[in-house]
């Protein structure tokens, strides 16, 4: 048996980049494991392909600075190497941030951090409008899956961590539930958000900027 | 700045990614050190776009210049022009995100017909006039190659100069003259009256067009010095041409999303109705070490995992076999598949289908494009129905199961009987199948027949043939319909009214430049995309402009006519396609270049006297 290293590797997604689909940065994050020359470990049979998981990839058009992804290497190297080869492979608006030996389980994740700017915004006014609308008892979105659409009251599965006045604009520190069995989108806070307050930004832009576990220790 | 304003579209817009550049291994420069800015546009969506090889080399071209920046501009998708339209974005470079309209240059390569109305929606979408004499200023020069810049004659009140031909040598010299006349000052009438002398370059409002009582054209006078004849360019040494050891990578699918290297330019075969396969000629081949190297630098700097050794009939290559051996050498280690298009049937060998099946096993894909024997040898497709049997037994045998044949319906001199033996030709592939004891196991057979319709193209001996009307194409397509038998065929076809279409434009004059206007401003843009075209516009452009699409269509045009493009000089004489074509109605087949030199000119284009012996 040839070993077979599992190692996590986080990395970040910001710029334009933030356009590209999950599916579309599985291809480019395959592509830079190529040109990099790591060795990868691939899925065995008629068509081999390097085999890469992903925990919680973030969604088109937001940034994120906490993404991460998991390979088996066949050869021992050491994290540095890792980082140093796939790095000066990346695209440009990827960068490899570090890598280790997984420990926590995806499953694990139950939170992530978002930083969101509301832009053409008088931001002392949509500051009031926020603490009403996080000051309500309930607030009930409606979730879309696939099968169905249900209300649900995402008051407990958020968390406003800061907020404050940022250029033209206002700029949030938000904790929302996220990971396999509950996830709170930033997209469903923010249509909540204008619905009930009637403000409609210029332009929004969200970063990831944490991914926890139930515990708020980072995932890794 | 447009950044913002972009930000602000493009979570509205399907696959924003097409939208932003910043790709691995596209070029940023710093604006401000360029002397020449160069839009390349491809008047098509992004996806089709980045697949063209074309577009690779030249894009690298240019940017190994320290002073040229070139950029990519692509067609945007409906919903983001109509944002773009909306918000007064106009029409950027994918590099620099900076408006196209201010740039020194705009290039776009024309490689079908129906893309003549994107490339005026996308001059007007960079909030440019679409007709060359109301841009008055030297910036931008607005130029098209590619191979519908053989009659571009529809497009000739647009663009300010064509060029004929491969690209690589004659750009840099449009470019280098641009540098003179922008720092000298010149306007540019002085700048496109000095252009029309390099050769290669067509510069179309210094033509004067006469046309007889009964339409067809009397003379086409040069103006000014231009010269009587613009002959095309060619590079006469492939494997010291510039070829990029970088390809863009896209952050999205593309349709053609792999490697692909250029085995050789130009075909030996000569099939009749080929445009490609005559206006690419003189056949030149790339040494097989020049291809190895190629593939080698490419693989490492784009991470691709497939490599396609593209050219008109890769199975021509003289070198395949030891290209294959030193390719497969490493690609195998490396984990990179092989691919083999346009591969002809009559030279497929046991030992070649073996390397292609070591490299990938999917459907196989020939092009008998005839039914029978006698329309196969008016067309000069040199293929006997036993080499196809042969070519499919060694396929079944090798573990296909799947087999998509290309056909052409309305060729000259079809009959009834011609259409029914596409039908009976795909039985007989079907019989052979469940005849053998060695087919794969467990699997029926699939035999897709899909059927273009004929579209008669300058510079091919069949340019003076009309094509069928749409009546008679469709008519033909129900005939071949009910002559299927069996299940295991299907059968796809092309829309006629985009074939009609394409016939009127690829031999049209300049008097249809109003009717390609017309149909723009009715909406025309993607014609190229079912589903966005619509004949009625164009119907209705042609009515409002007196034309008959019949007469550029469906006209039988007389060997001494002079033709729209007859001031245009391919290599391939008049005099020999008026032979291939009397020969074809005599149902007399031509060897190939490589067999036997047919004179058809070309060597010619080689200049300077020193190749004239045949093509190898």
């Amino acid at each position: 048996m040839p070993v077979m290293i599992p190692m996590r590797i986080f990395f970040s997604k910001t710029g334009v980049v933030k356009y590209i689909s999950h599916l579309d940065t599985m291809r480019t994050l395959t592509r830079a494991l190529k040109r990099s020359g790591l060795p990868i470990w691939h899925t065995q049979g008629f068509n081999p392909h390097p085999y890469l998981t992903f925990a919680l990839p973030i969604a088109l058009g937001y940034e994120s600075e906490c993404e991460s992804f998991d390979v088996r290497l066949v050869e021992e190297l050491s994290p540095e190497e890792v980082v140093d080869r796939l790095g000066g492979a990346l695209a440009p608006g990827f960068r490899a941030l570090r890598a280790a030996a997984p420990v926590m389980d995806p499953a694990d994740i139950a939170w992530a951090d978002y930083e969101i700017v509301l832009r053409g915004l008088d931001a002392a006014g949509a500051g009031e409008r926020l603490c009403s609308f996080l000051g309500q008892k309930e607030i009930l979105v409606v979730k879309k899956t696939k099968k169905s659409q249900r209300e649900v009251d995402i008051s407990p599965l958020l968390e406003l961590l800061d907020a404050g006045e940022c250029g033209d604009g206002l700029l949030l520190r938000l904790r929302l539930a996220s990971g396999n069995t509950v996830n709170i989108n930033p997209s469903l806070f923010l249509g909540a958000f204008q619905r009930f307050s009637g403000l409609v930004p210029a332009a929004v832009s969200v970063k990831r900027t944490a991914i926890l576990n139930g515990a708020l220790e980072n995932f890794c | 700045m447009l950044l913002e304003q972009l930000e602000q579209i493009l979570d509205k817009v399907q696959k924003p990614a097409r939208y932003t550049g910043g790709e691995l291994n596209s070029v940023v420069k710093d604006a401000a050190n360029m002397d020449v800015r160069f839009a390349f546009c491809f008047p098509d969506v992004y996806e089709i776009g980045m697949s063209h090889l074309g577009m690779k080399i030249l894009y690298g071209l240019k940017n190994e210049r320290e002073d040229i920046w070139c950029e990519r501009v692509f067609a945007p998708a409906q919903d983001m022009e109509e944002l773009m339209r909306e918000r007064d974005i106009p029409l950027y470079g994918l590099e620099s995100l900076d408006p196209i309209r201010d740039f020194d240059m705009i290039g776009f390569t024309l490689q079908y017909e129906l893309s003549f109305t994107a490339v005026l929606n996308m001059l007007d979408l960079a909030g440019l006039p679409v007709r060359a004499a109301q841009r008055p200023g030297l910036a931008p020069i607005v130029m098209a190659g590619g191979p519908c810049a053989c009659n571009p004659e529809p497009l000739a009140d647009f663009i300010d100069l064509f060029v004929l031909g491969e690209g690589e040598e004659v750009n840099l010299e449009m470019i280098d003259l641009y540098k003179t006349a922008k720092a000298g000052g010149w306007t540019k009438t002085e700048y496109l009256r000095r252009a029309a002398q390099i050769p290669g370059i067509y510069v179309p409002s210094l033509y004067e067009v006469d046309y007889k009582d009964d339409g067809t054209l009397r003379e086409i006078c040069p103006l000014e010095g231009a010269p009587a004849k613009v002959t095309k360019r060619i590079v006469a040494d492939l494997d010291k041409v510039y070829f990029p050891d970088k390809f863009v990578v896209p952050h999205i699918q593309i349709v053609h999303d792999r490697t692909m290297l250029e085995v050789m330019r130009g075909c030996i075969r000569g099939c009749r109705f080929c445009q490609a396969g005559f206006i690419y000629r003189p056949f030149r081949e790339k040494d097989h070490g020049t291809l190895n190297r190629d593939g080698k630098a490419l693989t490492a700097s784009t991470g691709y995992e497939e490599i396609s050794l593209t050219s008109l009939s890769t199975s021509d290559y003289s070198q395949l076999a030891p290209l294959l051996e030193d390719m497969l050498r490493w690609t195998e280690e490396d984990r990179v598949n092989l691919s083999l298009p346009s591969l002809r049937i009559d030279n497929f060998s046991p030992q070649l289908l073996e390397k292609v099946a070591k490299v990938r096993k999917s459907g196989l894909t020939f092009a008998p494009e005839a039914g029978t024997q006698r329309m196969r040898d008016v067309i000069n497709k040199n293929i006997s129905e036993e080499e196809i049997m042969e070519t499919c037994r060694t396929a079944f045998a090798g573990g296909y199961a799947s087999v998509k044949l290309y056909f052409m319906l309305g060729l000259p001199t079809e009959t009834d009987e011609d259409v029914v033996g596409i039908a009976e030709l795909a039985q007989r592939v079907v019989d052979l199948y469940f005849s053998l004891k060695d087919k794969p196991k467990g699997r029926g057979v699939n035999v897709t027949l899909s059927c273009a319709c004929f579209v008669p193209k300058p510079f091919t001996p069949f340019e003076f043939e009309p094509q069928d009307t749409m009546e008679r194409f469709q008519e033909k397509q129900r005939l071949l319909k009910a002559s299927i038998k069996s299940k295991k065929i299907s059968f796809k076809y092309h829309s006629s009214d985009t074939s009609f279409l394409e016939a009127v434009l690829a031999r049209g004059d300049r008097r249809l430049c109003p009717v390609v206007e017309g149909a723009w401003r009715r909406g025309s843009r993607l014609d190229g995309w079912d589903e966005h075209f619509s004949y009625r516009r164009w119907q209705e452009a042609m009515e409002e402009h007196g034309v008959d699409p019949a007469f550029y269509a469906n006209r039988h045009r007389e060997y001494g006519e002079v033709m729209p493009w007859s001031h245009l000089d391919y290599g391939v004489s008049r005099r020999f396609l008026v032979g291939e074509n009397k020969k074809a109605h005599k149902s007399q087949v031509t060897p190939n270049c490589r067999r036997q030199c047919s004179g058809c000119g070309a060597a010619g284009l080689y200049g300077d006297g020193k190749r004239v012996e045949p093509c190898r």
